[in-house]
């Protein structure tokens, strides 16, 4: 995981004594804070996945959990990668693959791969409108389901009932609205855990 | 922290996907190759999870519950009439039983009939539904601690359920039948045929290799076969249904996807070897390692009436039950959840005179036996 705090000091001259900005190291608390704030959005994940797989009686909730997975890590992805970084992604995706008893490293894959395109497209994405952004989000749901599927099917040696799939496709791209909602709020309303270089 | 310019920082940065997509690649093949060491991974988290999700459990039926309640008081009037008279057809069927169960008993004392073996049984509340999209799976709050084994049978109130596939330290993962990987050996008890119950996913298990010549019945009730020595013969499995002409599927009389509370038997299938003869090669049953810790369980050489006492709720006359000192004592209304559990009766118990098969293992104990 990124340091976030500030080691080297790019203004301090090595002739005079006098660092007239100095910046000390953030203090612990302040790094435990920040850590927190990394860990919010993918916990808060994990610990709804994990709630999901509970006997609770809800129809599908099942099928919730790789759908909520997938627009949590497509949602901080690209508005706050701080908060869903790579080792969290991965921690995710197998916390997944345990719980569903999918083959072990095959959601960790996927999600990695979501993450990563989703980084990368990160500023073109960021300035879409929001039912531009949904397409885009489902367009790339669409296919991690699928390679979720191809994946499962290659490593069990059986070809898989598509119907889930599609199914799982349609609802994770009727998630994302109420989630994106939801994270705003929650974007706006907790600190940015990046280090402002 | 070691301080290094942000260049190299940044360059680190960039480096973290490409590892943990090998990582995950990595795992993704040593899982694949060695399927011991995925399962004691799945079934650790899942006893770690268990708690957790049997407290979740515990809230969600109770309400549940409590809603299904609220339902039920619009038509109370209407539905204490229908019980009624499901009632006095079952009044009529339990003289039927015991009179059945009387001859039954007597004709085995006169044969001379070697009792068959009573499964030990271990009730688990259902914690999770580990199946994810592709399988169809729960996991129970019983284990090894438990005497649940692999390879054991789970029934539900009204059936046979799934097979025990994986087990970790207090809890156990079962197959369901739905999934796609379950392939059932069975018996329709009407045309006498033997088929293969084969999941799909779907709530409704296709039969498949059935003989040309003797296709199922419509309705006839499917039991489990002991081909293979996997099941003993007899679990009552479900019906029969046509979706298309050509296309039967069992409809389970067990509520796939509602189950809360599941009976886990340990069937000494199996355990049976035959004589040494010339010729013959002798074959290791996987299954013979489960004999040994057995010997402290007082049900052990009691006949499988249990099971359809435990299923009813009504002992045959004149029958004791004796699991009071069983096994998992620290569930002590293990054995009386299995009443409130026996909710659905939409399979009419209407049957031909075929329902009280000859190729059934259930039977009920002999009267006094207890």
């Amino acid at each position: 995981m990124r340091e976030p705090g500030m080691s080297s000091d790019p203004h301090s001259h090595p002739q005079s004594h006098w660092h007239p900005d100095v910046r000390s190291a953030p203090a612990l608390a302040q790094r435990l804070d920040r850590l927190a704030m990394r860990l919010l959005p993918g916990g808060l994940t994990a610990l709804a996945a994990i709630l999901l797989a509970a006997p609770t009686g809800i129809p599908g909730a099942i099928a919730l959990i790789p759908g909520l997975a997938m627009a949590s890590v497509f949602f901080w992805s690209v508005w706050r990668p701080a908060s869903m970084s790579v080792p969290v992604v991965f921690c995710l995706g197998l916390l997944l693959d345990l719980i569903g008893f999918a083959p072990l490293g095959v959601s960790a894959f996927a999600f990695l791969l979501l993450h990563g395109t989703a980084v990368h497209m990160r500023f073109g994405l960021m300035r879409l409108n929001f039912v531009t952004l949904w397409l885009a989000f489902t367009l790339l749901e669409s296919c991690v389901c699928w390679l979720l599927w191809f994946l499962v099917s290659s490593l069990s040696f059986r070809i898989m009932p598509t119907a889930p799939v599609i199914f799982e496709c349609m609802l994770t791209a009727g998630i994302y609205p109420p989630f994106a909602a939801l994270g705003n709020w929650a974007h706006r309303r907790f600190s940015n855990p990046e280090p402002q270089l | 922290m070691i301080p290094v310019s942000i260049q190299i920082r940044q360059a680190l940065d960039r480096l973290w996907l490409p590892a943990m997509l090998l990582l995950s690649i990595a795992i993704m093949l040593l899982g694949w190759a060695n399927q011991r060491v995925t399962v004691a991974a799945r079934m650790a988290t899942a006893d770690v999870l268990s708690p957790l999700w049997s407290l979740v459990a515990l809230p969600g039926h109770e309400f549940s519950e409590a809603v299904s309640e609220l339902h039920s008081i619009g038509h109370l009037a209407h539905e204490n009439a229908q019980l009624r008279s499901e009632n006095e057809t079952l009044r009529g069927w339990y003289d039927v039983a015991v009179s059945l169960t009387q001859e039954n008993a007597m004709l085995k004392e006169n044969l001379h009939w070697m009792p068959d073996p009573l499964p030990s049984f271990v009730t688990g509340r259902v914690v999770g539904d580990v199946g994810g999209l592709y399988s169809h799976a729960v996991l129970i709050n019983a284990g090894p601690a438990n005497g649940v084994r692999v390879g054991d049978v789970a029934l539900a109130a009204d059936g046979f359920a799934g097979r025990v596939t994986e087990t970790g330290e207090h809890s156990a993962r079962i197959l369901l039948i739905s999934d796609v990987a379950s392939r059932i050996p069975v018996l329709l008890e009407s045309s006498h045929g033997t088929a293969i119950m084969s999941g799909d996913n779907s709530s409704t298990p296709r039969l498949i290799f059935y003989a040309q010549d003797n296709h199922p019945v419509e309705g006839e009730r499917v039991v489990t076969s002991g081909q293979a020595d996997l099941l003993p013969t007899g679990i009552p499995v479900g019906t029969v249904h046509y979706i298309h002409a050509g296309t039967p599927v069992v409809v389970p009389y067990a509520r796939l996807n509602h189950l809360s509370i599941l009976r886990v038997f340990n069937f000494e299938t199996g355990t049976i070897e035959s004589p040494d003869a010339p010729g013959r090669v002798p074959v290791t049953s996987s299954r013979s390692v489960r004999t040994d810790g057995k010997k402290d369980n007082p049900l052990d050489g009691m006949t499988l009436g249990g099971v359809v006492e435990s299923a009813t709720g009504h002992p045959p006359a004149g029958y004791q039950p004796q699991r009071q000192d069983n096994q998992d004592s620290e569930k002590p209304d293990s054995s009386r959840t299995n009443e409130d559990d026996n909710t659905q009766s939409d399979h009419s118990p209407l049957q031909k005179s075929g329902s009280v098969s000859p190729h059934s293992s259930f039977h009920f104990p002999p009267a006094g036996r207890g």
